[in-house]
């Protein structure tokens, strides 16, 4: 029996196991120490058999099946995760969180009004909405045959990977760790922004800001890390708390609002159309970025219970949820902000600045209920895009130690910690730097909304040739990809256009981004064809699945 | 055995079943073509009705994501519609126990909480034998039943206990007292409980691990039940021998 270098612990690299300490770390004393000696290293779990024959040792990871040469695997290639106990609502939540409606509800319409000048000529938000809602819908649609018919661990990668093909694959999850990651960043960059702002709205005066924000930056990364390496459910349980109340007081307060200051705008004047195309566009690529992550639930395929069910019923309600809550939102907003001052509209944070002309207390309510939906985005975000790192550990396209799992809390543990400093310190710098926090969120939420939608681009492409692959493809299926993946190219031609012609420094750095994947997938296609052939691993039926042959008793 | 799907006609609620008759045939890695072209139902229908069979996980996809399996959630319904199997050993033992003697002789066996015929005395079929299976407070193998369930009230129908005859237990106070007294006596008996007449006594086959399987059920009329419990040391013994032919 061949055994595996990778098994002996003096070659994991010295750093790997400071950071697996740091994770033990939260590891209480009493929980998981029963089974203390139960390793998982990938695939390979360092216990004895059921039967007592020693531990099957697998030489390497990536031998297990992507390719399904068999009916079924008997081991499954992301073992090591909490399996299949998730139950529907902490999945919503994980789509719902990631997408963050209450914090991007009072974000996004800032973003559209400064950027594209004010006056006469600004996008009609109601229509930007529900154009961005319609394209929105059309990619749930192409997510979901997918969603029925594979319980993914790594979302989007993984269905390119069984569409379009592994190497194409890398470049979509590239996409989406890029996707993922920048708005992690904006999401943390927002919450300290928020918490600051919360704490001058109390009164606290300080000396310099920017140190608390930065403090209150790596508390928020801290606690984050914490969540996420606890447990899947515990994230994604405090998630839905913190997007439930802040979603809560941000209706609250707008209702409040309007029934103490009653507006004297007539709501003919929100949905009054302008005519201008090449506004609408621009503004529907920005309405798109607040939609994105609905998707994020297709990497909780290992960990939901009934995958099939729950992933796919995530996706689809999550944007519709979503855009109704926007349409509400931006109708209320373009009432409330017209009458406002011209300073509030050009402000980062012009709701609570809006609220604050009411009443400090109002605006520092607001503040918390917005500093807690960027709170479970962050979460959100790092959950998803840890999943896809470590699915990329796992296949050996990405260093093989982010393929490891907490052996107490089956979580991607590894992956989240590599991947959150990272998050953290971007924000951090841009705070010490003296970015200001409505260009630096600005361009953070625009660069991400470019990850994800190229990844949205794939993924819907990959939809009618992975049913081809499986030999359930329609003409409909056939259809609704290549619209798809039309109407989202011409959403990033748009943007990348108008991005170019501004000088703008995002289209290119996406660009570099992509040209990166693709030399990497040329270098694994050339050096290491094993590798990129293991790509697409997802959570595989196993036995257990399976009607056993005997009736239970 | 026919296919069609004209001839059943088509209908939302038995394309499932069908469905599953088809991939149980086959076996795994039956693919969706193969399920839409044995039963001639559009493929747009069998995909929309195997996905949901895969969500509820009543199916399974193979790796290759092309086939379907059976899965785990079907083995309710297979224990709970599947006829126990009494290996012919068994038959056997039992057989030789019956010629010897002037009563019935059934072996029931508890299932998911529910009795099962498992072997009928041919001689002396039961009688009321759905009732049997239906209201396992008036039956000796079903109490036996419900004083090896930690939680009786789980296998009891919702509502007020069934008056079957006036001996009948229906005060749920009084049938946990049973209960407790079966616990310790190891065997449980009925006089005209469930039928006007009859009598039963029913004792434990055990499992390897302790816990009681099925049950053997030794029957006559109410007025001999005292010629039938003579026998019972003799049946506790051929209970015990059966016990490694079905478990």
């Amino acid at each position: 029996m061949k055994i595996s270098v990778r098994n002996s612990a003096p070659y994991f690299p010295i750093a790997v196991n400071m950071l697996e300490t740091f994770g033990n770390m939260f590891t209480d004393a009493a929980a998981g120490r029963g089974n203390a000696n139960v390793w998982h290293f990938g695939s390979m779990t360092c216990v004895t058999h059921k039967q007592g024959e020693p531990a099957h040792r697998r030489e390497s990871w990536y031998a297990v099946s992507a390719h399904g040469d068999r009916f079924i695997t008997p081991h499954s290639p992301v073992e090591g995760l909490r399996r299949r106990k998730l139950s529907f609502l902490p999945v919503v939540a994980q789509a719902v969180a990631n997408v963050a409606p209450a914090g991007a509800m009072s974000v996004i319409p800032a973003l559209i009004f400064p950027g594209l000048v004010l006056g006469s000529a600004r996008p009609n938000l109601a229509l930007t909405f529900g154009a961005a809602m319609a394209v929105v819908i059309l990619v749930s649609f192409c997510l979901r045959p997918m969603a029925k018919r594979m319980a993914a661990v790594s979302g989007l990668y993984s269905y390119t990977a069984k569409g379009l093909g592994q190497r194409t694959a890398i470049t979509a999850g590239w996409s989406a760790i890029f996707g993922y990651g920048l708005v992690a960043m904006a999401s943390l960059l927002a919450v300290g922004t928020y918490v600051v702002q919360l704490l001058i709205n109390l009164g606290v005066a300080f000396a310099d800001p920017r140190i608390f924000t930065v403090l209150v930056i790596l508390a928020a990364a801290g606690a984050a890390c914490f969540l996420m390496i606890r447990g899947i459910r515990v994230s994604a349980w405090s998630t839905l708390l913190m997007e439930s109340i802040s979603i809560g007081i941000l209706a609250v307060l707008m209702i409040v609002y309007f029934a103490v200051n009653p507006p004297t705008v007539g709501l003919g004047s929100v949905f009054a159309w302008n005519g201008d195309f090449d506004l609408l566009s621009i503004g529907i690529v920005v309405a798109i970025s607040a939609f994105v992550g609905f998707e994020s639930p297709t990497t909780l395929g290992g960990e939901a219970q009934k995958p099939f069910v729950s992933v796919p019923r995530a996706i689809t309600w999550t944007p519709i949820l979503a855009g109704v809550l926007y349409l509400l939102a931006a109708t209320a907003q373009d009432v409330a902000l017209k009458e406002a001052p011209l300073d509030i509209t050009g402000s980062s944070t012009p709701l609570s600045d809006l609220f604050s002309q009411t009443s400090p207390m109002f605006a520092a309510v607001l503040d918390l209920g917005i500093a807690a939906s960027w709170f479970a985005c962050a979460i959100a975000s790092v959950n998803a895009l840890a999943r896809i790192f470590f699915c990329m550990g796992r296949e050996g396209v990405a260093p093989r130690t982010v393929g490891r799992t907490h052996p107490a809390f089956g979580t991607p543990s590894t992956a989240i910690l590599a991947v959150m400093p990272v998050v953290a310190l971007v924000p951090i710098v841009m705070v010490i730097s003296g970015t200001s926090p409505v260009q630096g969120l600005a361009n953070l939420f625009t660069l991400g909304a470019y990850g994800y939608l190229g990844s949205y681009i794939f993924a819907s492409a990959s939809m009618p040739f992975f049913l081809r692959r499986i030999g359930e493809d329609t003409y409909a299926s056939w259809i609704l990809g290549a619209a798809t993946s039309l109407a989202l190219g011409a959403v990033l031609w748009t943007a990348a256009a108008v991005s170019l012609h501004t000088g703008n420094l995002q289209t290119l750095i996406y660009g570099g981004v992509l040209l990166a994947s693709v030399i990497f997938a040329t270098y694994l296609r050339l050096r290491l064809p094993e590798r990129l052939a293991s790509v697409g691993i997802y959570d595989e039926t196993r036995q257990l699945d399976l009607f056993q042959g005997e009736p239970i008793p | 055995m026919n296919y069609r799907y004209e001839n059943r006609g088509p209908s939302t609620t038995s394309n499932p079943l069908r469905i599953l008759e088809v991939v149980a045939r086959l076996g795994t890695g039956t693919t969706a073509k193969e399920v839409s072209d044995a039963l001639q139902m559009p493929p747009a229908t069998a995909y929309r009705v195997l996905n949901a069979l895969v969500g509820d996980e009543y199916l399974a996809r193979t790796s290759d994501l092309r086939g379907f399996a059976l899965g785990h959630a079907i083995s309710g319904l297979i224990a709970a519609a599947a006829p126990p199997t009494v290996p012919a050993a068994a038959r056997a033992v039992i057989d030789a126990f019956r010629s010897g003697n002037r009563f019935a002789v059934h072996l029931i066996m508890f299932r998911n909480a529910a009795l099962r015929i498992a072997d009928e005395d041919p001689d002396y079929p039961l009688q009321s034998a759905s009732e049997m299976l239906r209201y396992p407070h008036a039956s000796a193998a079903g109490k036996l039943m419900l004083a090896e369930l930690g939680d009786s009230a789980s296998a009891l129908p919702k509502g007020p206990l069934m008056k079957l005859t006036e001996h009948t237990i229906v005060d749920k106070r009084r049938l946990e007292e049973v209960l407790a007294e079966i616990r310790i006596k190891g065997e449980a008996s009925e006089i005209n409980e469930l039928e006007q007449g009859s009598a039963r006594l029913a004792l434990p086959v055990r499992r390897p691990n302790g816990s009681v399987g099925a049950a053997l059920c030794l029957s006559g009329p109410s007025e001999r039940f005292d010629t039938v419990c003579e026998h019972a040391e003799e049946a506790r013994q051929l209970a015990s021998g059966l016990a490694p032919f079905l478990f």
